[in-house]
Parts: C-alpha cells; structure tokens; sequence
C-alpha cells in the first residue's frame, strides 16, 4: 500500500469519525428536547430521562457499529504500519 | 458554545473521560461505573446528583454490553430474572438510604467512605488474583458452601450447578443495596460471585451479569430522575465517549491476554479509592492541593490503564501482520 493510499484511509476515518460524532451530538439534543425538556415533574421526568438514555445508548451501539464496519480495516491499516 | 448541554470545555472533559472509562469496561467486563461517581464527587457535583448520574451511565453503557453480549448467546435469562427481582428491591433500599442521609447532611462523607472501603478491597483481591496463577482453593470452597445451601426451589445454572432461588434473591438484593448507595452496576461483584459462587462459565456470566445491570441500571435511573437528581447533560456526553471505548476494549480482548493487564486495572481501583480519600480530606481541612492531587491521580490512572490496553492491541496487531496472521 503506497503513503497516498495511507493517507486517504486516514482521511476517511477521520471524516467517518467525526460524521459520527456529529450527528451523535445533534440527535442528543434533539432527544433531549422530545424526551426531557417537556416532563416537568416526578415520574414523567423520570421516564423521560430512562427513555431518553436508553434512546442514546441504541443510537450510538448502531452508529459505531456503522463505523467500526466503515472504518476498522482502515485504522487497523494504519495502526500497524504507523 | 453548548454542546449536549454542557461548555465546551465540560462537554470534551466528560467525552474524553468517557472514552477512558470505556476502554476498561469493554476490556475486562466491569468497572465502567466505578469510577463515574467518584469522578463526578470530585469534579463537585452533590452526592445524589452523582449517585444518581452514575447509574444512569451505567444504564446506558450496560445495555450496549447487553446487546453484544446476547449477539454471542452469552446471557442466561432465568437466572437474570431472579436476580434482577432481589436487585430492584436493593436498589429501592439504597436509594433511600442515600436521601435518609443527604438529609442529615451525612451523603458525601459517608458514600466516600464505603466507596474508598470497595475499591481498595476489590482493587486488592483483583492485584492478588493478577499475582495468582487462577488455581486459588478458596474459590472452590465458595462455590461448595453457596451450592450446599438447598432450600427449595432450586435453579439449574449453566455450567451445570443447581443453586436455591433464595440464595440468588439475597446475592441480588445485597448487591442492589450497594447499586442503589453508590451508582454502581454491580458487576466487579457479580461476575466473582457468578463465576466462584455457582460455576458459571466467565462469558455467560458476563453477559448474564451486563444484563442485570442494565434492568437495575434502568430502574436506579427513575428512581433517582423522580427527585431530579440525574444530570442528563453529563450521562450523555459520558456516553458518547464509553460507547466508543467500550468497542475499542471489546476488540482488545481478541489480541491481548487479560493476565497481562490486570495489575494496572488494581492500580485504576486503587488510586480510585485514593482520589476519593483524598478529596474528601481536602474538602474537611480545607486543603486545596489535595483535591488536585485527587483529580490527577483518577484522571491519570485511567490514561495509564486504557494507554497499556491500546498499546498491547497495537504492538499485537504489528506482531500479527510481521507474522503473516490476520489482524
């Protein structure tokens, strides 16, 4: 594999990364907004925080799942010949 | 600049710990939690607020570990369902011992305390057994007296032991009491007494073990929300960070042996149960230094042990490919 080939494969990663990342933040925020923001009290709030956490922790299983499958023989590329 | 909530600079702290935190979780199957709640009692948030963060972390990061591990088939769910029954009725005790204190003024000093107490005695036993060669009598002995125990009904476990149903609930609600006190998982407890105790097989009792804790996690979480004692913002921005570490120390345990890094894991618990020491003597004597001293050493500790499980994963990786093995 040539460095330009390296290169590219650590560009991807990075813009597959930060893509994630991205779109974690702003789904975050949006969840919080449907789920959090409008339960004022007691037993909503917390079922609102409970359904909120659990829609955060699915969100990111898949959305690593979709990078590691996107990126991982990239970074293992990398890894080993850095 | 907000991001989920929080500064930016917050934001990037609790990620970044996050991703420390992680990396160990995925690696050796517990002590994700451990040290959110010591990490956020540091940091200066009051303790239900920690308490009840910390468990919602652990919801969070524990069904992630759940779903990887039913993928594997790695779950027992008869013996979860017991379990978790004795472990949400702790939780419920906990939870009120927390606020039973908080209300005498009592919170911080005393879940310090117990938590330096744990980590210095699991951190202890975990460096004992990293220094052991995995044939310790005393664990035979204990499974022995937990299986002699036959007051019906009895449960048949994977790994071919039948245990009374009455021992698993009280495993389960002690173990929910110290979930519920401390914002802790439970899982540097219940994989030992899964794998000691009854004979389970390591993978099944972690998956079991991951799963409890997320149905307790679940349940810790409402219970702490309902008094608004849950930072949604920081249980976020740990999460994107622990959900990544959590996949990087997964693949880690197909290229580096665990025996190899267990004595840094003590470490991590042990200089845990200092920081906490720490800070807490820092803040009754008014010593500033010593809360620094106790945010270097959390934060520094777990560098060291994620930075010795990337480094091992890569130096095998490099040997794999030199010896023409996949990788």
């Amino acid at each position: 594999m040539s460095d330009h080939d390296d290169e590219s494969a650590a560009v991807l990663w990075q813009s597959s990364t930060l893509q994630i990342i991205l779109m974690s933040t702003m789904m975050m925020m949006s969840l919080d907004v449907l789920f959090v923001t409008p339960a004022s009290n007691g037993p909503e709030l917390a079922a609102a925080t409970v359904g909120f956490v659990l829609a955060e922790a699915l969100m990111l299983y898949v959305g690593y799942g979709a990078l590691a499958r996107i990126a991982s023989p990239s970074a293992r590329e990398l890894l080993t010949r850095a | 600049m907000q991001l989920l909530g929080l500064g930016i600079e917050m934001a990037a702290l609790f990620i970044g710990f996050g991703l420390l935190i992680g990396i160990p979780f995925g690696f050796f199957g517990m002590g994700g939690s451990f040290l959110v709640t010591p990490a956020l009692l540091v940091v200066g948030y009051p303790a239900p607020v920690a308490v009840g963060s910390g468990l919602a972390f652990v919801f969070g990061t524990s069904v992630i570990g759940a779903l990887r591990h039913r993928d594997h088939g790695q779950v027992s769910y008869p013996l979860a369902a017991v379990m978790i029954l004795g472990m949400t009725v702790g939780i419920e005790v906990g939870t009120r011992v927390v606020f039973l204190l908080a209300k005498a003024g009592s919170a911080d000093f005393v879940i310090s305390v117990v938590y330096v107490g744990l980590l210095v005695a699991v951190g202890l036993f975990v460096l004992r057994d990293a220094r052991s060669d995995g044939t310790d009598v005393g664990r035979g002995r204990i499974a022995t007296v937990v299986q002699a125990i036959t007051l019906p009904p009895m449960v048949s476990l994977p790994g071919g032991a039948t245990v009374s149903v009455w021992v698993l609930l009280a495993v389960g609600s002690g173990i929910g009491v110290l979930s519920g006190c401390l914002g802790v998982g439970g899982g540097f407890l219940l994989l030992p007494i899964m794998v000691y105790g009854f004979g389970i097989p390591t993978a099944i009792a972690a998956g079991t073990s991951i799963l409890q804790i997320s149905v307790s996690g679940a349940f810790g979480t409402f219970v702490y929300a309902q008094s608004n004692a849950v930072d949604v913002s920081v249980v976020a921005a740990l999460l994107v960070g622990s959900a990544l570490g959590a996949r990087i120390g997964t693949s880690a345990t197909r290229l580096v042996n665990e025996a190899d890094i267990k004595g840094y894991f003590a470490g991590l618990l042990l200089a845990g149960g200092i920081a906490t020491a720490s800070k807490q003597m820092g803040a009754a004597y008014g010593v500033g230094t010593l809360e620094t001293v106790s945010a270097v050493l959390l934060s520094g500790t777990a560098v060291l042990v994620s930075g010795a499980i990337v480094t091992a994963s890569i130096n095998a990786l490099r040997k794999n490919r030199e010896l023409g093995l996949p990788y």
